[in-house]
């Protein structure tokens, strides 16, 4: 049953062209930042004495940023970054929100009651508040950053996982586990976690894109990424100054492009998902 | 109705109390006590005289002690003293909800006024020009960081054509009056519309869809009403109660996205003034706004939910 | 149907709710910025202004307070100068111009000044500015129990203070009174006009003693006089957002002549906008300075007038704490560091290498040393003696803007030598607080210089806990005779020797000199340069 279940979500996901198109520019993105500074040899850090804010030319096919380093490389290195926060405070918030989700909603009682005020009160404090604070109590590193977007992305994946839980458990399947005597553990992983874990997917995708979106905006008020370290926020900061903004698009422009495709393919990956998954929410 | 909302209102009580634990503890595991920050920008200071600054300040008192003490305050309304500007945090957050309030709810404002019809008339034409803008526009407004649309919005409009302000919310110099206000209201207003629209757009033709296929507007249709009125004057109406679900949602991003907003357009809010504490460690204001957004968070969710009932009698009140 | 009807009901109540938001959101905000037009502390306003301009003055931070005895930044000298008044003003030529004092004498031993305060002066309640006034003054600023007056430290000059500001009382008192309008100050050594007033006096500024001095002094800092403060400079207080907006007006009894704008308006502009603004016309002077290569994308611009200082410098320099890193490491440092890349690329040429703290081409320019270039080599040496761990970290405070770039660059440098540099970017008064308490071991700060050789004395002052926590008393003392020495041979002797010194044991690692482009639009005249912008003889269009 689940292995069909898996092909026919491959199938209708293979039926959206553009969730496609999101997918394959995705994974050629990740080959590229993953492997090009390898086989280039690129250095993002190094600084070239001769020429700052240079255009592109043979040397730096992007040119330079203002201190001389080559620009290619940082967009490469940034994109890494970029991901990398994306997907890894993604997972941190899956694997927090995830398990309480499942034992509020499976449990009941206590358990749900204290998840859910905890839930509450992160929620009541604005998500980007919350982290500048969190950023300023604990200096700004990538582990900080990927650790307090994670964190504060916790409460939306367990109310999530929380509703599903709670319209399974009391399911027909579940109950006759229940009845003959199978274990607590058992039942959440054999009929709970399968049957309540489908919108968690959809969702995966739009919490990456918001993921790489927050970084960027905290990078723009100097809270996010710190030089040396590239990401493609702190890349698109140097467009703050109109004169960078105006006159040396090579700055800017291609972490910006790259930034808003990435984003755009995540988020048609995300609806590819959800169509294949809740046929009713189709278009 | 009334025992409604006070049922409501005293279950908020206990959020708001973690909310207040959570942000204490997080602002006294900040490196260096707010003595210690006194102390090094006057200089020489024995120790002493450090140990005397903070018996003054309370700082000798355990954690559980000052907690208490800061609630205690905090619930008369004493948010205490900006250790930047040695002026009460109260005050200077009331200087600042007005502006606040201003751009947040004018934007919330456009962007309903925008989204709505083009999520109505992307649900009545699927697939047509309309909705292929309507689902660019929300695309747009959800994968392009806002600092961006800022600049580029400050770049053709105040550079290039001159047209609206880049920066504050009057003139310099100028008394408070209308028309100057909404001309620097148009780019930040659009920065956060722009963003928002995404989301209500595609509740609207979400929920207009939705409806549409019901029944008693096949009814309506089978009995000649034409589709325009069909679509005002029944789906729209039907559609309205996600859609202000939605608005509820999205307040907590709406503050968020404030903050760079009124950062980049010098706009002289609460965001503003939260970027000003953090840059300077300013932990009383700090704590003071963060407990401050968060109640009002808290509040605007409980007045969406009486409103959601009161507009839709099928919802009860226990 | 009757689920329509119903609905149809919600629909009204829906949008009603909708339309009266933003209706009273328009209302709200109509009656919340009202009260920016009259003065609420009884000030004299100038009615009769000559001229309705209005200037608004940009500063990418925000100042911290308007109390004038904590000039910890050069985001608060700015508008806390131009509401209290103090006794001279500086010349961008180096000079000092009368303010408050309108004369004064040096004895003959160069112990005792005398000065004579102008008798047109008054308070913006009315009141005249006298003696009483500055006695008071300089009696709470050494107050011990007024602990957050950073201008403390630089009355440690005077007799009966101790070396860190507060009042002696073993001592006989430093300032005296014998009229209304006379003032002697008494010092501990020798001094002059250009390293008294020009570096000193800039941080005694007057506070009216009438209004002041029922308040218990260790109360005075956060007192509410300070949000609507009563001062006796060339503009009057109107109204304040805090860390917003400083709206001021020009003070029409202003002895030096009232200011040609109506309004003088501090804001606070997000660095990101601050040239936009200004090209947008919208602002007509800015801090901080802009750097060259912004200075070099904004020529032709037609709002905004460029003029390139070369009288006047900024140094930029290292600061390293002394207690903890040996000479033989901040000479490492000082090797690694590739200075003329930075000049040459970050600075477009428009400054130089320092090699000492006297501006380039003056007539204090006499220590003769040449910049060797970067040397890897000897840096690893030096380190290796003094025992450094390859890849030990330094911890670094930056404030935001070019300093962000050095910072990197210097990264890359010294970890080429085996130092790795962890650079945090913090707000300038942060950086200024953590360095003193050991939070930072390194920071990078710039400093405007005066043609006053020993201007950044304080600096080097072993007695208090300095930027650098310097430990050697050789600079400072030797600063204090060379303020004494009358001389000109024997002084330059004597400065030789201290640069001479400084480059040997680095103290601070010196970075470059750079000029300071003065920024403003074509409606004010005259230079905008905190620390030198004397609102009162600006021209304005």
């Amino acid at each position: 049953m689940k292995q069909k279940r898996k092909t026919e979500f491959f199938k209708k996901f293979r039926k959206h062209k553009l969730a496609n198109v999101g997918l394959i520019i995705i994974i050629i993105e990740i080959l590229m930042v993953t492997f090009l500074p390898i086989i280039l040899g690129l250095d993002p850090y190094s600084i070239d004495s001769t020429g700052f804010n240079q255009a592109p030319c043979a040397k730096h096919i992007l040119g330079t940023d203002d201190i001389g380093r080559d620009l290619f490389a940082r967009v490469l290195y940034g994109g890494r970054v970029s991901l990398i926060v994306g997907i890894c405070s993604t997972i941190i918030s899956i694997i927090i929100g995830l398990p309480l989700g499942i034992l509020a909603g499976y449990y009941r009682g206590i358990i749900e009651n204290i998840v859910m005020r905890l839930a509450d009160i992160f929620m009541s404090i604005p998500a980007m508040v919350l982290i500048l604070v969190i950023v300023a109590v604990f200096e700004p590193s990538i582990i900080t950053i990927i650790v307090v977007i994670g964190i504060t992305g916790w409460t939306g994946v367990a109310k999530l996982i929380y509703g599903n839980v709670l319209s399974v458990r009391n399911k027909e399947y579940v109950e006759a586990a229940r009845a003959i005597g199978t274990k607590d553990r058992e039942i959440i992983m054999r009929y709970v976690l399968p049957n309540s874990i489908a919108p968690l997917w959809m969702s995966v995708a739009f919490r990456i894109s918001q993921a790489i979106m927050t970084e960027s905006g905290l990078s723009f008020l100097g809270a996010g990424i710190q030089s040396p370290q590239a990401s493609w926020g702190n890349i698109i900061y140097a467009a703050q100054n109109l004169v960078v903004l105006t006159k040396r698009w090579w700055v800017w422009v291609p972490a910006g492009v790259l930034l808003m495709i990435t984003i755009i393919c995540i988020n048609l990956v995300g609806e590819g998902i959800r169509d294949a998954l809740d046929p009713k929410m189709k278009r | 109705m009334v025992k409604y909302v006070i049922k409501r209102l005293l279950l908020a009580i206990p959020i708001f109390i973690g909310i207040t634990i959570f942000v204490f503890v997080l602002s006294n595991m900040a490196p260096g006590s707010p003595a210690d920050i006194i102390a090094a920008s006057s200089g020489e200071m024995s120790e002493e005289a450090l140990e005397e600054l903070k018996v003054s300040m309370g700082l000798d008192k355990p954690v559980v002690v000052r907690y208490f003490l800061w609630l205690n305050d905090l619930c008369s309304g004493d948010l205490g003293t900006s250790t930047r500007t040695n002026q009460p945090v109260s005050q200077m957050i009331g200087q600042r909800i007005g502006p606040s309030l201003t751009l947040t709810l004018t934007s919330v404002v456009v962007a309903l006024l925008i989204s709505i019809p083009l999520g109505v008339i992307a649900a009545i034409k699927p697939y047509s020009f309309w909705d292929n803008l309507s689902s660019a526009i929300a695309f747009i407004g959800t994968s392009t960081p806002n600092f961006f649309i800022s600049l580029v919005l400050i770049y053709i409009f105040s550079v290039k054509l001159g047209i609206f302000p880049s920066q504050g919310m009057y003139n310099s110099g100028e008394m408070a009056n209308f028309p100057s206000l909404c001309r620097h209201l148009v780019l930040p207003v659009i920065v956060m519309a722009i963003q928002m629209m995404g989301n209500f757009i595609k509740q609207t033709r979400g929920s207009v869809l939705e409806v549409l296929n019901e029944e008693y507007i096949k009814t309506a249709r089978a009995k000649g009403i034409k589709e325009i009125r069909v679509t005002i004057k029944h789906a729209l109406r039907n559609a309205l109660i996600p859609i202000v679900t939605s608005v509820g949602l999205t307040v907590p991003f709406l503050i968020g996205g404030a903050v760079i907003t009124e950062q980049i357009f010098s706009w002289p809010g609460i965001g503003s003034l939260m970027i000003q504490s953090i840059s300077t460690r300013d932990y009383n204001a700090i704590m003071g706004i963060t407990v401050m957004i968060s109640l009002a968070v808290i509040l605007v969710n409980i007045f969406l939910d009486v409103l959601y009932s009161y507009l839709d009698p099928r919802i009860s009140y226990e | 149907m009757r689920k329509g009807i119903i609905r149809n009901k919600i629909f009204k109540k829906g949008f009603g709710l909708l339309l009266t938001a933003a209706v009273v959101s328009a209302t709200f905000m109509a009656g919340c910025s009202g009260g920016g037009a009259t003065s609420d502390n009884g000030a004299v306003l100038s009615d009769e202004a000559s001229n309705d301009a209005v200037i608004t003055y940009a500063q990418i931070a925000t100042w911290d307070t308007l109390f004038p005895w904590s000039k910890s930044n050069y985001y608060s000298i700015g508008p806390t100068d131009k509401i209290f008044d103090t006794l001279t003003v500086s010349n961008i030529d180096g000079t000092v111009s009368p303010r408050a004092a309108e004369s004064w004498e040096f004895s003959e031993d160069g112990l005792t000044v005398t000065v004579h305060l102008n008798k047109n002066s008054k308070w913006h309640d009315g009141e005249p500015v006298t003696s009483a006034d500055w006695l008071w003054t300089f009696e709470t600023i050494g107050n011990p129990e007024v602990t957050t007056a950073t201008s403390k430290s630089y009355l440690n000059i005077l007799r009966g203070y101790d070396s860190s500001g507060n009042i002696d009382a073993s001592e006989e008192p430093g300032v005296e009174a014998p009229d209304d309008y006379t003032l002697i100050f008494h010092l501990d050594s020798p001094s002059s006009e250009v390293p008294f007033f020009g570096t000193a006096g800039m941080y005694y500024a007057v506070m009216p003693k009438h209004l002041l001095e029922n308040i218990a002094p260790a109360d005075l800092v956060s007192n509410e006089f300070f949000t609507h403060p009563i001062g006796s400079g060339p503009c009057t207080f109107i109204s304040e957002v805090s860390g917003q907006e400083l709206t001021m007006g020009a003070f029409k009894d202003y002895y030096l002549g009232a200011p040609k704008f109506s309004k003088l308006i501090y804001r606070v502009v997000a660095s990101a906008n601050l040239t936009t603004s200004m090209m947008a016309g919208e602002i007509d002077a800015c801090y901080p300075n802009i750097t060259p290569d912004e200075a070099k994308d904004l020529e032709g611009v037609d709002s905004i007038t460029v003029t390139k200082n070369t009288d006047v410098t900024a140094l930029m320099f290292v600061s390293l704490n002394n207690e903890k890193y040996e000479p033989a490491i901040r000479k490492a440092v000082n090797y690694a560091i590739d200075k003329q890349m930075i000049v040459d690329q970050l600075l477009l040429g428009e400054g130089s290498v320092a090699t000492s703290t006297a501006i380039p081409g003056s007539v204090n320019d006499v220590s003769g040393i040449k910049y060797e270039g970067r040397d890897v080599e000897k840096a690893k040496e030096l380190l290796k003696e003094a025992g450094w761990k390859d890849g030990d970290t330094i911890k670094c405070a930056i404030p935001t803007g070019i300093r962000e770039r050095i910072a990197t660059i210097m990264q890359q440098n010294l970890e080429e030598v085996g130092i790795n540099l962890e650079v945090i970017t913090v707000d300038a008064a942060t950086m200024f607080t953590g360095i003193k308490d050991g939070t930072y071991d390194m920071a990078i700060i710039t400093s405007n210089l005066s043609p006053n050789p020993t201007s950044l004395k304080s600096l080097y002052n072993s007695e208090v806990v300095t930027f650098g926590h310097i430990t050697d008393p050789y600079y400072y003392n030797t600063m204090v005779e060379i303020e004494g020495i009358q001389d000109k041979a024997a002084r330059e002797a004597k400065l030789k020797e201290l640069y001479e010194k400084m480059d040997e044991d680095q103290p601070y690692i010196l970075l470059y000199h750079e000029y300071i482009f003065n920024i403003t639009s074509p409606r004010i005249s005259g230079p905008s340069i905190v620390g030198y912008d004397k609102v009162w003889t600006w021209e304005v269009k």
